[in-house]
């Protein structure tokens, strides 16, 4: 019993376009999985794949064996699709009712869930005038009703104000810090740089990169040394003589591309240039994501602002 | 298979619509069952009617079926169309992997439908007939018997089974709600029409209209009788019920193989 979620040669056709393309990648409890893509890219197909709601290739296997073959299954996994995926006439509380039925889940634990993500306010009404923020928290009350140890969650931050976004990090934080598995898809990468320990990208359908968050942001170029000198021309003939990629920047400055301070330093030193800065500079997960997944964003926008003008 | 059973009657009962049905179709046949058990003169003189009049004590009950199986229809057809429509159908396959038991527990729900409904009805149609003050059938009651309520129950849940196949094949609760109507009472008495003489047995082997002749015609030919049209009720409800398979399993198998 490892607890993991491995899944395995995931793939699903939408007539000749290949929507999801041989995705195999394991989610690890105790850590929050975050999965990345460009619009169109497929993860919202993946996730749908996973549960078995989409007939395509592969299997995933939860804790060792198929989705069906648990006894309860919302103690599995609860997962959040969409915030807007309850009838308008049902009340909310009678919403969480009706999921709890699978694995008997007493009405005390939907009356916690509805305090925890704040609808006790609204519990009694109707959902159809809820915003987007109130049914991503019904979504998420549903997704954790039966406690369960995976959590599958498709863009829950949409929608959500900044104190919300806040509670729902440390949230998932904490409960993957319980042991139990969670993977959130989100297109705000600020967000799931503060969240995530580990990142599934995919783009066009195919697996991009399956790694740590540190491991996927060190693959970038962006990551670079930046240093500001007494003799600019010097030390650039310096740095290209050691085979490094260097660019001058502002009035006395160098962008070298390596992540290693102590041998920009070390080589100033040798050059004899004065050095009056020398810093480190690391990519955003923004800027990586951004990198690693050019020319596969399956939407482009037209241009830049400067075109809307 | 439980559980699933158990999902199935909370979705079912919390939503408005669902009750607002059963209220509806109470009052309403309530309404048409009072006014249709009125007394009934046939024949007038001069000084005004003649004889004795006719309750339709039976007719009370048998009458509004057909408006029965259209608010029968509406509660089967929401019963998978707005799982479609609001997108819940993901919510309960994820709690409920096994599509069979869900598959399982909507048919059992829906067959439930069409009995609550004819039990509501004939509720209703006791209570206006006895508002009449005919809480028996009295002695001019016209011609009956209690096994006619036997057959609109029938009726009522093959009539709701069409409804709910044909909402979750299209996934539009509408069209559950509305072929039946349209088809029954519109579309296969135009074609049965219009191509009477080039298709004889046509009608013969519509859907709802033969749904209809279960109980409105005798179940069998009266004895030296050969009978080519209309068919006899047992007639009737053999071919609605062949379609009402038919759509059913359709239903099945595309419940089954489409992505949710």
């Amino acid at each position: 019993m490892t607890g993991t979620v491995d899944a395995v040669g995931l793939g699903k056709s939408y007539g000749a376009t290949r929507a999801v393309d041989q995705l195999s990648f394991t989610l690890q409890p105790g850590v929050v999985t975050g999965f990345l893509g460009p619009n169109g890219s497929g993860k919202s197909t993946t996730l749908r794949l996973m549960l078995g709601l989409d007939r395509g290739d592969g299997t995933t296997l939860w804790d060792g064996q198929p989705l069906a073959s648990h006894r309860h299954v919302t103690q599995v996994v609860g997962a959040h699709l969409d915030a807007k995926f309850f009838h308008p006439s049902r009340s909310a509380r009678n919403h969480l009712r009706m999921l709890a039925t699978e694995a008997s889940v007493p009405l005390s634990r939907i009356d916690e869930v509805i305090r925890l993500v704040g609808l006790e306010g609204v519990a009694k009404k109707r959902p159809s005038g809820f915003s987007l923020g109130m049914g991503q928290r019904l979504g998420l009350a549903g997704a954790i009703l039966a406690q369960p140890k995976v959590l599958l969650l498709d863009e829950p931050a949409n929608g959500l104000d900044p104190q919300s976004i806040q509670w729902l990090r440390d949230f998932l934080r904490h409960y993957a810090s319980q042991g139990n598995v969670v993977f959130v898809s989100s297109h705000l990468l600020s967000e799931m740089q503060l969240m995530a320990e580990h990142l599934v990208v995919i783009a066009a359908g195919r697996m991009v990169a399956d790694e740590s968050l540190d491991a996927f942001v060190a693959r970038s170029t962006r990551n670079d040394v930046l240093v500001r000198c007494t003799d600019r021309d010097t030390l650039l003939r310096a740095l290209a003589a050691e085979g490094l990629t260097a660019v001058a920047e502002g009035a006395d400055g160098i962008a070298v591309s390596t992540p290693d301070t102590d041998r920009v330093g070390d080589l100033a030193f040798r050059a004899g240039v004065g050095v009056r800065e020398l810093t480190r500079r690391t990519a955003s997960l923004e800027e990586a994501f951004l990198e690693l997944t050019s020319g596969e964003q399956q939407f482009a926008v037209g241009g830049g602002p400067e075109d809307a003008a | 298979m439980i559980a699933a059973l158990r999902y199935e009657w909370v979705r079912v009962a919390t939503i408005r619509s669902t009750r607002f049905a059963l209220v509806l179709c109470f009052l309403a046949i309530g309404l048409i069952a009072w006014a249709a058990s009125a007394p009934t003169y046939h024949e007038f003189d001069q000084n005004g009617p003649v004889g004795d009049p006719t309750v339709e004590w039976w007719g009370a009950f048998t009458q509004p079926t057909l408006l029965t199986a259209i608010f029968a229809a509406i509660v089967a057809s929401q019963n998978i169309g707005q799982e479609y429509r609001f997108g819940l159908i993901r919510l309960t396959l994820t709690a409920f992997p096994q599509r069979w038991s869900v598959l399982g527990a909507k048919l059992v729900s829906v067959v439930a439908t069409g009995l609550v409904f004819a039990v509501v009805s004939y509720a209703a149609s006791w209570i206006g007939v006895a508002l009449r003050g005919y809480p028996t059938p009295p002695a001019v009651a016209a011609p009956g018997e209690p096994a006619i309520l036997l057959r609109g129950a029938v009726f009522l849940v093959l009539w709701s089974l069409s409804a709910w196949a044909l909402a979750g094949i299209t996934r539009q609760t509408a069209i559950g709600i509305a072929v039946p109507v349209v088809s029954g009472f519109i579309l296969e008495q135009i074609l049965g029409g219009v191509l009477s003489e080039r298709v004889p047995w046509l009608q013969d082997v519509l859907p709802w209209s033969n749904a209809s002749r279960w109980f409105a015609e005798p179940l069998v030919a009266p004895e030296g009788i050969e009978q080519h049209f209309p068919p006899t009720g047992w007639q009737g409800l053999g071919i609605f019920s062949v379609w009402v398979v038919v759509l059913v399993v359709l239903e099945v198998v595309a419940f089954l193989r489409r992505d949710a």
